[in-house]
């Protein structure tokens, strides 16, 4: 769990301050990058819109892996620290919250994809990604 | 943490991965979602359709109103 974190913090960091910078082309016919029966382009390539969910599956699945972890092995990790439970079950609502914050601010963008609502996906990304980093925190720090 | 600690974490530890080799899944994500951003690689249709297919499969999750079972807090043991 420590090596992911340690994964993570510099990506999203790094994420936070270079997006925008080169990065992979999309090909076409690619659920970014639709194309009709013809392989003619039916939207343009949508980079943030990738990002976006590229990092939302980063950001959920880790967070998820921790939450698991925790439920699969709660006897053990109880008796060696009852407060893992305890702090993981304060984020968890909220990690539900933003998760679907996150859920609806995407249907919304594929409805009516604008920089507005890709900017909504990316609010609630963001608060979702400062909760899954807690969480992946929490276990290790309570086990030294 | 007493030496009876550390066993019980690290059998732990061993069985959820070998139950659920879900760090090595993540791990790949990171790796993909780096090699995208900062190099020219195609990010391939099946790459983009795997992405997609999480997302969609969270959002009916989330649609459904089922909580998944590790975020529901239940009364400690």
């Amino acid at each position: 769990m420590k090596k992911i974190r340690q994964l993570l913090l510099p990506l999203f960091l790094t994420i936070s301050i270079l997006t925008g910078c080169v990065h992979g082309k999309l090909e076409q016919g690619g659920a970014y990058a639709p194309v009709d029966t013809n392989g003619v382009p039916t939207l343009q390539e949508d980079f943030g819109y990738y990002i976006a969910d590229a990092s939302y599956q980063t950001v959920h699945s880790a967070g998820m892996a921790v939450f698991q972890f925790e439920l699969d092995n709660r006897a053990t990790l109880y008796k060696i620290s009852p407060q893992i439970k305890k702090e993981l079950d304060k984020i968890r609502p909220q990690f539900w919250q933003y998760n679907g914050l996150y859920l609806r601010a995407r249907t919304g963008y594929q409805l009516h994809p604008t920089a507005a609502g890709l900017s909504d996906m990316n609010a609630a990304l963001s608060k979702l990604r400062q909760l899954s980093e807690a969480a992946q925190a929490i276990v290790p720090q309570l086990l030294k | 943490m007493s030496p009876a600690q550390v066993f019980a974490l690290l059998s732990a530890i061993q069985a959820a991965i070998a139950a659920a080799p879900k760090a090595e899944e993540i791990i790949n994500n990171v790796k993909n979602l780096f090699t995208s951003l900062f190099t020219a690689k195609l990010i391939t249709k099946e790459q983009q359709d795997a992405i997609h297919s999480y997302v969609d499969a969270q959002a009916a999750l989330y649609s459904s109103g089922i909580v998944p079972e590790a975020l529901v807090v239940t009364p400690d043991p």
